[in-house]
């Protein structure tokens, strides 16, 4: 039976958790997996990510998550890292996320083309 | 940062369309218009307009349209400030505005409560949504409140359902805490129906622990040991999503019996809706999860006295209840300090239609139609004019151009002939009929009409029939006041709010857009060119080069002529205006009217 202390226990490891403080991970990888980007393809690119994450073993954590209101932006990405750096990617596909694999989260820099800032105004 | 961004920051004074325009028009004249975006804000206490031009951060004030058409042709194309109008000094606290604006432009005005989850959390992992203080209010209502202070917390916090009654939550809760029973139930209504309406979907989706906790926080106020969430079939994402938060929170001891060590027990069904939009209605509802047909029953007793299997019954919209953990953890006097004294707290809307930056925005009550629209929404397509907004789903109306100053609020928004609804906020531009937009909202209510009582089973149909009338070129003045009287008895006999408000999209567009009613029965003239049978396609004969593609196009050879002698003609009994012809005419010389 959890209890209280219990209960906040568990909060403080998964915040330690999502806050990237363990090493062991370094970019958390959330997709916009709401209806809306699944019907927008988000599903392709939760796939791809996966595999590339066993086949490659990239340190990254890969989790859907609801939508986040910019419906026509969807399949978005954002790509979440230990410094509490966020970055949004739009409009993605295997492709793109090719690139960004091999760009942001080897080499460690931001793709702004495919960015909400960058790439909005292009889709 | 790729291509030029321009920011207009206008006052509620300033001549918005004639700057807006000239500029619009100016970027398009030296085909700057597919590289250069326009972002429109409007700031109250702005007196003179202003503009930014980014990335470069170049700042002009008092802007007309003479200085538009200059800063188009010098400032973007030769890249050449303007020296007599350089750089006036804005106000600091302006030009960071102007900065928000261009780094944020979809969030900065938004106040996110009820979505702070959604999207930042993986919904299918009970952890993170502890890590984001998910059961904490409920710890908090176990271990140190008792119910009544919990019911007083949330009347004082002044909450309204979100489902569009607008009801107090706390009076709601405050009677079924009162009644003397041994069983009571909790409902959460996920029953969304609106046309274009999809908050509580994206909630369920995004966050549904705040919904489970926010249950059994409502369960121990009121005495009730069981849950029921009532949400469509037609949503399989929000059912698998909350089936596996009811899962997690079971194996970790956070539903089932005697919670957290805390001696409450709370235990949580869904059921699934076959997605009848009558059954959104709180009778229906509880009919529907009986087993009977969806159909709603007269009230009272009020389902908060004797509803779900004759027992007291609380029935809160998705909304209402993702807001109750966050005002017994933050205070009621927090939730107080936004929106407005009347409606405090924020609202989730869908926007949707002619706009440019669609999605679901969470806003403080009390922010401006216009902001919503300009600011957030980023304003119709290029060159497109605002026509109005309809809110409130197929029982709400619409909002014009004039009214878009006022501020969101239940009641402002029902004194405007419109209602604030689940938050489905559709808007609408030149393009629209409204007598089309009236028959699809009145198309949708017929389909969905219960059946149970004749003024809405009979007389809504008879209403889209005669609109249909209108649409086709049949109408008359006659049939218009004819259809008003029908109105005006539907909405005072039927039996419950559906059929109430079911001529509301026909009232509300009759009133606003009289003129292009008349318009359609006396002219016979569709102005949006929408009502097909009121088109007509001519071939202008001195711009035709009788080059035949629009003959080749056409699917009912409507169209005759002879390739390089005589000009196309078009046999209007044969033609079903699908518009191929004008797609294919590379001369533009085939006109619609």
């Amino acid at each position: 039976m959890l209890d209280v202390k219990q209960l906040n226990e568990i909060k403080e490891n998964s915040l330690k958790k999502m806050r990237l403080e363990d090493g062991q991970v370094t970019h958390r990888i959330l997709i916009g997996m709401g209806t809306c980007g699944i019907a927008a393809g988000a599903q392709s690119v939760y796939d791809f990510l996966i595999e590339m994450k066993e086949v490659y073993q990239y340190p990254i954590e890969v989790l859907p998550t609801g939508c986040l209101g910019m419906c026509m932006f969807e399949p978005m990405v954002e790509v979440v890292e230990a410094n509490d750096k966020h970055t949004m990617y739009i409009k993605m596909d295997p492709l793109k996320m090719k690139e960004i694999l091999h760009h942001h989260i080897k080499e460690g820099y931001t793709l702004y083309a495919y960015t909400l800032q960058g790439g909005k105004d292009h889709a | 940062m790729l291509e030029q961004r321009i920011h207009l920051a206008l006052g509620s004074q300033c001549n918005q369309d004639a700057v807006l325009h000239q500029l619009n028009a100016s970027l398009k004249k030296n085909r700057l218009d597919d590289r250069i975006q326009v972002y429109c804000h409007t700031l109250n206490d702005l007196q003179k307009p202003a503009c930014g031009i980014y990335p470069e951060r170049i700042f002009y004030e008092n802007i007309n349209e003479n200085l538009m058409r200059l800063l188009v042709e010098v400032q973007l194309l030769n890249k050449t400030p303007l020296e007599q109008f350089q750089q006036l000094k804005l106000d600091q606290s302006l030009i960071e505005r102007f900065d928000q604006w261009d780094k944020d432009r979809f969030f900065y005005k938004q106040t996110r409560i009820v979505l702070k989850n959604a999207g930042k959390i993986n919904p299918e992992d009970i952890q993170e949504a502890i890590a984001m203080d998910a059961y904490q209010a409920l710890v908090k209502a176990l271990t140190s409140m008792s119910p009544q202070e919990v019911l007083d917390e949330i009347t004082l916090s002044g909450l309204r359902g979100r489902g569009g009654g607008g009801f107090s939550t706390g009076r709601k809760w405050q009677v079924a805490h009162d009644q003397k029973s041994e069983i009571k139930y909790v409902i959460c209504n996920a029953d969304e129906g609106d046309p274009g309406a999809f908050m509580d979907r994206s909630l369920l989706e995004g966050d549904p622990h705040a919904i489970l906790e926010a249950m059994m926080i409502a369960g121990y106020a009121i005495g009730a040991k069981q849950g029921c969430i009532y949400v469509r079939a037609e949503y399989p994402v929000a059912v698998k999503r909350l089936e596996i938060a009811i899962h997690q929170a079971e194996n970790l001891g956070l539903l089932g019996k005697n919670i957290l060590d805390l001696g409450f027990d709370f235990s949580i069904e869904i059921r699934l809706g076959a997605g009848a939009f009558v059954c959104g209605e709180e009778t229906a509802l509880i009919a529907s999860i009986e087993g009977q047909r969806g159909t709603p029953n007269p009230k009272p007793p009020y389902p908060s006295v004797a509803g779900l299997w004759g027992k007291p019954t609380i029935i809160n919209n998705v909304e209402t209840l993702a807001n109750i953990p966050q005002i017994l953890l933050k205070g009621s006097k927090w939730f107080r300090s936004m929106g407005t004294a009347a409606s405090p707290g924020t609202k989730v809307f869908a926007l949707g239609g002619k706009i440019k930056q669609t999605g679901l925005i969470e806003v403080e009550m009390g922010l401006s139609l216009k902001e919503v629209i300009y600011d957030i929404g980023q304003g119709c397509g290029q060159n497109k004019i605002f026509k109005a907004m309809q809110t409130g789903g197929p029982s709400g109306g619409c909002i014009t151009r004039e009214d878009l100053d006022t501020p969101l609020g239940f009641d402002e928004l029902i004194q405007l002939g419109s209602m604030m609804g689940s938050g489905g906020m559709i808007v609408l531009d030149e393009d629209n009929c409204m007598v089309d937009v009236a028959r699809f909202y009145l198309d949708f209510i017929v389909e969905e009409s219960c059946g149970k009582c004749t003024p809405c089973r009979i007389g809504t149909k008879r209403l889209l029939e005669m609109l249909n009338k209108v649409t086709q070129g049949e109408g008359t003045l006659e049939l218009l006041d004819e259809m008003e009287e029908l109105a005006y008895y539907i909405k005072t006999s039927s039996l419950c709010g559906l059929g109430q408000t079911a001529p509301n999209p026909f009232l509300s567009t009759y009133h606003h857009f009289k003129d292009e009613y008349i318009r359609h029965v006396v002219d016979k003239k569709c102005d949006a060119k929408v009502c097909k049978a009121l088109l007509e396609y001519t071939i202008q004969a001195d711009l035709c080069k009788k080059c035949g593609l629009c003959a080749r196009a056409c699917p009912t050879y409507a169209i005759s002529g002879v390739v390089g002698r005589d000009p196309f003609t078009i046999d209007p009994n044969l033609c079903i205006r699908c518009g191929a012809c004008v797609l294919t005419c590379k001369f533009d010389a085939i006109k619609r009217q």
